[in-house]
């Protein structure tokens, strides 16, 4: 840890925007008259809108880390199984998914390190992987998708969806929701 | 673009060829946010004042990417039909007058506001505007969904389809192909919860009653009105040719549910009913929930653009970040209650999107 991190110092940003600005911009509003009444809104919901997503980063500076750590361990599992799956009911786009699938797990690494870019990047890349597996079983569906194995199969991709959309959802309501105008 | 008093001036004494005009008032309208507006009022010797509406894009674009003169043209298609809607008036690209790369357009303002006081004010002597407001609307709307939109030119500047049976499918697919225009290598981004909604999509698209001019956008600060009366319809950026039943799914607020002492004193399905009798169309609440879902994914195609021009552009604004995050955020939630990946968001939190001040 090098101090002060990057949160810290968005602390102090965020700290100044909710005792300073914000205040200052709300007065002026309360006192502005026609001419300036139009600016005076535009500033302050800018202002305030400056905070929201602030805290969005500092949350995510917080909080990401452990979210895409929960995630990657989920993706790790349904990714292995869904190659098997492909390799067993190989089609031209299969093969070249299945490629795809090996070229990542022989060089993005299960034991990359917490440095928050290389994780981001890992599980971005995975989820790019189970995008185009998605995709593919979809495709594969009309013949498919009686089978037991395609629909479980199915119901793992929408859990992962689900648990990525959680993670995400967390960050957002926690800087935004409740806290103020949005225009 | 930034338009100061001193060169409107100069601007309207050239274009209204009258040396004796003045700048009685010049406002930037504050509410919404995908593309800049001003509005002018230009006194002289002879009253009354002329009012006008200036219309532009962001520095960075509209926040949903749609091109500028795509909304002029639809102006000038809507002055060739019974819609009341503000008249386009010209279209401005001349370098002398604009930034590089930052046409504007005029059109003709109509007087009065988008609000209708009270309207949200739950004390029950509120109950008979909520719904004469809404019957005002269903009106209007019916004179919409009843435009003759293939003689009025509509069909060269809005997308849509002109079957029944497939209209909802290629509706679909249009968005999702507009979702995926966005990915590039440094925007490399992909949504499985757009393939999944996408396929529920297809598998439970409605046969349209028939196939329509929509506005796209609807409700509550989407409209221009004089005490009760709608004078003008405004903000046409998501009009397309399609299923009525997707404007029922964008209403903000303007089909309420009144409910008083027990008793059901209006809701969609007797909107739907008046609607009906206006406009000789049958639309069902079916078809209308069908397109809420349609709804959230069409709004992933303006967050999704809204990332993606984050990523590229140097300067991009504040409002493109909103967009982006809690926006998209909120598409993806709607998308997945939908489908049954999560439960379905409650509607005071995606109605605190629409706080203004």
């Amino acid at each position: 840890m090098i101090n002060p991190s990057p949160a810290a110092i968005l602390k102090t940003v965020l700290a100044s925007l909710d005792a300073v600005l914000l205040p200052g911009l709300e007065t002026n509003l309360s006192k502005a008259s026609p001419e300036t009444v139009s600016a005076d809104k535009l500033n302050l919901s800018t202002a305030i809108t400056m905070g929201h997503l602030l805290r969005h980063v500092l949350y995510r500076l917080e909080r990401e880390n452990t979210h895409l750590r929960g995630e990657r361990a989920l993706l790790e599992a349904l990714l292995k199984d869904l190659r098997t799956y492909m390799d067993a009911h190989r089609d031209e786009t299969a093969a070249s998914l299945i490629r795809s699938f090996d070229e990542f797990f022989a060089t993005g690494s299960t034991s990359c390190g917490g440095e928050s870019a290389s994780l981001a990047d890992e599980v971005g890349a995975m989820r790019l992987l189970l995008n185009d597996a998605l995709a593919w079983l979809q495709r594969r569906r009309a013949a498919l998708g009686k089978q037991p194995t395609y629909q479980q199969l199915r119901r793992e991709i929408r859990r992962c969806i689900a648990f990525q959309l959680e993670c995400e959802s967390e960050l957002i309501d926690a800087a935004m929701s409740g806290r103020g105008y949005r225009r | 673009m930034e338009f100061s008093n001193a060169w409107v001036k100069a601007y309207f004494t050239a274009k209204l060829g009258r040396p004796d005009i003045d700048i009685a008032e010049l406002v930037r309208f504050p509410r919404g946010s995908s593309r800049d507006t001003w509005f002018v009022t230009v006194s002289g010797a002879s009253p009354p004042p002329q009012k006008f509406v200036v219309r532009c894009d962001w520095p960075t674009g509209a926040i949903d990417g749609s091109p500028l003169i795509h909304e002029y043209r639809m102006y000038v298609c809507l002055g060739k039909t019974d819609v009341p809607a503000a008249r386009a008036l010209w279209w401005e690209e001349d370098p002398r007058w604009i930034n590089p790369g930052q046409p504007f357009y005029i059109r003709s303002h109509i007087e009065g506001h988008w609000d209708v006081p009270h309207f949200l004010d739950p004390d029950p002597q509120y109950d008979e505007l909520r719904i004469e407001i809404s019957k005002e609307h269903l009106r209007k709307l019916a004179i919409v969904h009843n435009v003759d939109w293939q003689a009025a030119g509509f069909g060269e500047i809005v997308r849509g389809s002109d079957s029944r049976e497939n209209c909802a499918r290629e509706y679909v697919d249009w968005i999702k192909a507009e979702i995926d225009a966005n990915r590039t290598a440094e925007f490399n981004e992909a949504y499985p919860i757009v393939l999944e909604a996408v396929e529920w999509l297809h598998d439970h698209a409605p046969v349209a009653p028939r196939v329509c001019l929509c506005k796209g956008t609807n409700g509550l600060g989407e409209e221009v009105f004089q005490g009760r009366t709608i004078v003008a319809m405004s903000d046409w950026e998501e009009a397309h040719i399609g299923d009525p039943a997707a404007d029922f799914a964008f209403m903000q607020n303007f089909v309420p549910t009144v409910e008083r002492d027990g008793q059901v004193l209006w809701n969609l399905d007797m909107a739907l009913a008046y609607y009906r009798s206006v406009s000789g169309i049958d639309v069902t609440a079916a078809a209308v929930q069908y397109y809420f879902v349609v709804r959230f994914l069409r709004l992933m195609m303006t967050t999704v653009f809204a990332a993606a021009s984050i990523t590229r552009e140097p300067s991009p604004t504040i409002r493109k970040g909103w967009v982006a995050t809690e926006v998209m955020n909120m598409a993806k939630r709607g998308l997945a209650g939908a489908v049954g990946i999560l439960p379905p968001v409650k509607g005071e939190r995606f109605a605190e999107l629409n706080q203004a001040i």
